[in-house]
């Protein structure tokens, strides 16, 4: 990683976080009462006696108009509510733009509209008792278009529907919780680098741009959740989870291109990809917690797929190429947790995982995978300190044991994230910045965004998301010229 | 401690409040301000909420709210849920207020979009609760020790009753970063012990708060405001304005110790 590089993701990581705090400063720097004028005897002017008053009489029209808004009787004080049954949802209106030409490889070779998109996402939950609840959700995702032909086509419209969270809980008695169905669980501390979040696999196809919500993806599974003493206990299986969605061939984030060099010394001859199933579909995970006054910390082991997957190999024929995408089964034992201190959230997480690949190089045909023991560490902060601005940094750190010197990777390797988060004007307002550097490498990803609320249930968001990599080995150098501005609407009920 | 939270914390309210010096009226500022925080508010209790915020150009937004909240020995635990809107809805906040001064608060938030419990950094308790002129330290209630108290009027009356006016200052700079506030005044109701009216100069943009507890009523033996509002000023101008309007409550209910767990968070009710 060349001096340069650097200086230009440092300087851009300042620019971006001096803006946030200058707009942090500005906001706030209405300067702060003096106690030693008449300030502090401001609250004692008579003005506010008025104002008050005023006040009092519109506070009068506002509860009266209120009333109307729920169908709950506000004087009806005996009868405290219990909420279930309820239909929630949003939907979603995304138009990304291509502001760079991405090269002849892909689809959309030159810069513009990369895709127009809406999005519905339905959910129902209820209860059969109070023992057994359940939850139904879905989500229709339509496109307005597709790039061919070296244009974005109107015509080729295209709709996908996917099943969401669509589970079963049942709780045996008031400690003991059971999840049954496709579901997220959530877990670890690092948000952008997390090594022990492993149960979900990760929407992929874009990295950057997709909705938090749709990050992890549904997986099919049993969760058992139940206290030993102070210890909770968490035990989950999972099957035909499957792995990180991936994007399409001649995509954006087309995952073959880093292989075209393969086809080509295999013939040129077209190619289909395919992904192969695991041995074993079924995923075992077990997380152990303990809560203490200012931090929790947990253990996690794991007997998994890892998620990731990799190419496994190039079937060729003089007609067809086909690459098959696999998952390696890998084994964890990790720990995470946090400590909450002053304005300061500390975040760890720790991993040693057997089974992963690691390539070694081979300029005659395609790298070739060695089972290597991985030992991974992660560090992270939130501080809140500075007015409605949260600053979050996140590291990581990995290390190959029984290291060989023609790997494709270093030995040691380190991972960092940034990230700025601002929110005013009683949260109708926020920015957002974040920039992560992947493990390893000198590939970043780095994205502005800013929301506005101007009615309940209605978000805004503008965000430009942009992607760096210096050297044609980083998983980002194929789609350096990616870079997008989207402009979303966000309407939740 | 939510409930507890708001009714205390807003009826203890904004338990901002004071220490006096001398026995001018009988009472000790510090006396009543303890009186005011040993009140009784229940042992539990179980609330719907309306929180209506407001800005300067009249445009609100409404948020419903559902509170359980219970008082232990050494901490009061609460639990919120939002039910509406939709941008909100499936969100839920949860801290435990430990008594003991050698021991942060802890407190939690789940963000249905992660589907993930996220633990907060505790000590700067002055950011807007959800959006609204009500801080984290007005929800989950101030120490009482934490600021000097002095009686500055001994008879006011507000909505026709007899209150003491209290002036609180807090007693470090720890406290003015934790609450965001510099000084306060407060008329307190001298038969129930309850803060009717809160006038709050915050160090934060020059601003000043109005808090009212109103339409105060005895309901299952803990007097309780049904309307607790804070309205945000600058240069004695409407900024931005809260109502919290209370629509059920039910104290000293079966509230189960196993409500104030994450689990809770993540799966709702």
């Amino acid at each position: 990683m060349g001096y340069n590089y650097v200086f230009k993701i440092t300087s851009r990581l300042f620019f971006v976080i001096l803006v946030i705090l200058n707009a942090s400063i500005s906001y706030s720097q209405e300067d702060d009462f003096d106690l030693e004028s008449d300030d502090f005897d401001l609250l004692e002017d008579s003005s506010f006696d008025q104002l008050e008053l005023d006040l009092e009489k519109t506070d009068n029209l506002i509860l009266e108009d209120s009333s109307n808004l729920s169908d709950l009787d506000k004087n009806n004080l005996t009868k405290p509510s219990i909420l279930i049954e309820r239909f929630s949802g949003n939907i979603i209106q995304n138009f990304v733009y291509g502001i760079q030409n991405p090269g002849v490889i892909f689809s959309r070779n030159k810069s513009g509209v990369e895709r127009v998109e809406t999005i519905l996402n339905l959910n129902y939950k209820g209860q059969y008792s109070s023992q057994l609840h359940y939850k139904i959700g879905a989500s229709a995702r339509y496109y307005w278009g597709k790039w061919e032909n070296n244009k974005y086509q109107t015509d080729k419209n295209t709709t996908k529907f996917n099943i969401k969270d669509f589970y079963l809980d049942y709780y045996p008695s008031s400690k003991i919780w059971v999840r049954i169905g496709n579901q997220i669980i959530a877990r670890g501390q690092l948000d952008n680098l997390s090594i022990t979040d492993t149960i979900n696999p990760r929407d992929l196809s874009i990295p950057g741009q997709g909705e938090l919500s749709e990050f992890r993806q549904q997986v099919p599974g049993i969760l058992l959740n139940f206290p030993i003493s102070d210890v909770k206990v968490e035990l989950v299986l999972t099957s035909s989870a499957g792995g990180n969605l991936m994007g399409e061939k001649g995509g954006s984030f087309d995952p073959t291109i880093p292989y075209l060099q393969n086809l080509v010394n295999l013939g040129g001859s077209p190619y289909t990809v395919n992904y192969l199933k695991p041995s074993n579909e079924i995923e075992f995970f077990a997380n152990i917690n303990y809560s203490f006054n200012g931090g929790d910390v947990s253990f996690i082991l794991s007997d998994e797929n890892q998620n990731q997957r990799i190419l496994k190999n190039i079937k060729s024929t003089p007609l067809l190429s086909q690459l098959n995408f696999g998952y390696d089964r890998i084994r964890m034992i990790g720990f995470n947790g946090n400590l909450a201190r002053g304005d300061f959230l500390i975040k760890y997480e720790g991993a040693n995982i057997s089974g992963a690949s690691v390539f070694i190089v081979n300029p005659d045909d395609l790298p070739t995978g060695l089972k290597k023991n991985q030992n991974l560490f992660g560090f992270g902060f939130d501080y809140s300190g500075i007015n409605n601005l949260v600053i979050g940094y996140e590291g990581n750190f990995k290390i190959i044991d029984n290291y060989d010197e023609d790997l494709t990777i270093a030995k040691q390797t380190l991972g960092h994230s940034v990230q700025a988060r601002w929110s005013g004007m009683n949260d109708l307002l926020s920015i957002n910045a974040n920039i992560s550097r992947l493990t390893g490498e000198s590939s970043t990803i780095s994205s502005l965004a800013t929301s506005y609320k101007p009615r309940d249930g209605l978000t805004l968001i503008a965000r430009y998301v942009k992607y760096d990599a210096e050297k044609i080995t980083d998983t980002l150098y194929p789609y350096k010229s990616q870079d997008v501005i989207m402009l979303s609407s966000e309407y939740s009920f | 401690m939510i409930t507890t939270k708001l009714l205390k914390l807003f009826t203890s309210v904004l338990l901002l409040i004071f220490s006096f010096t001398g026995v001018l009226y009988g009472s000790s500022a510090l006396e009543i301000m303890t009186k005011v925080d040993a009140r009784y508010t229940g042992d539990s209790a179980v609330s719907d909420w309306r929180m209506i915020l407001i800005d300067k150009k009249d445009r609100k937004r409404v948020r419903e709210i559902e509170i359980f909240s219970k008082e232990y020995n050494d901490v009061d635990k609460s639990i919120s849920f939002f039910k509406s809107p939709g941008d909100v809805k499936g969100t839920s906040y949860m801290s435990y207020n430990w008594a003991s001064t050698s021991k942060e608060d802890d407190s939690w938030l789940y963000l249905p979009a992660l589907q993930k419990v996220n633990r907060i950094a505790s000590a700067d308790r002055s950011g807007s609760f959800m959006g609204s002129d009500f801080t984290y330290s007005d929800i989950d209630g101030f120490e009482l020790e934490d600021f000097n108290y002095k009686i500055i009027k001994d008879s006011d009356v507000v909505d026709g009753k007899d209150c003491w006016v209290i002036e609180s200052t807090p007693k470090n700079k720890k406290v003015i970063a934790k609450t965001g506030y510099l000084r306060s005044i407060q008329w307190v109701r001298k038969d129930i012990y309850f803060v009717v009216k809160n006038r709050i100069l915050v160090k934060k943009g020059k601003k000043v708060k109005l808090f009212a507890a109103k339409d105060i009523q005895k309901i299952d033996g803990v007097w309780t405001a049904k309307t607790l509002q804070m309205i945000t000023t600058k240069n004695k101008k409407l900024v931005h304005k809260s109502i919290f309007q209370l629509k059920n409550i039910k104290y000293n209910s079966n509230v189960e110790d196993s409500i104030f767990e994450t689990e809770v968070m993540q799966r709702g009710l």
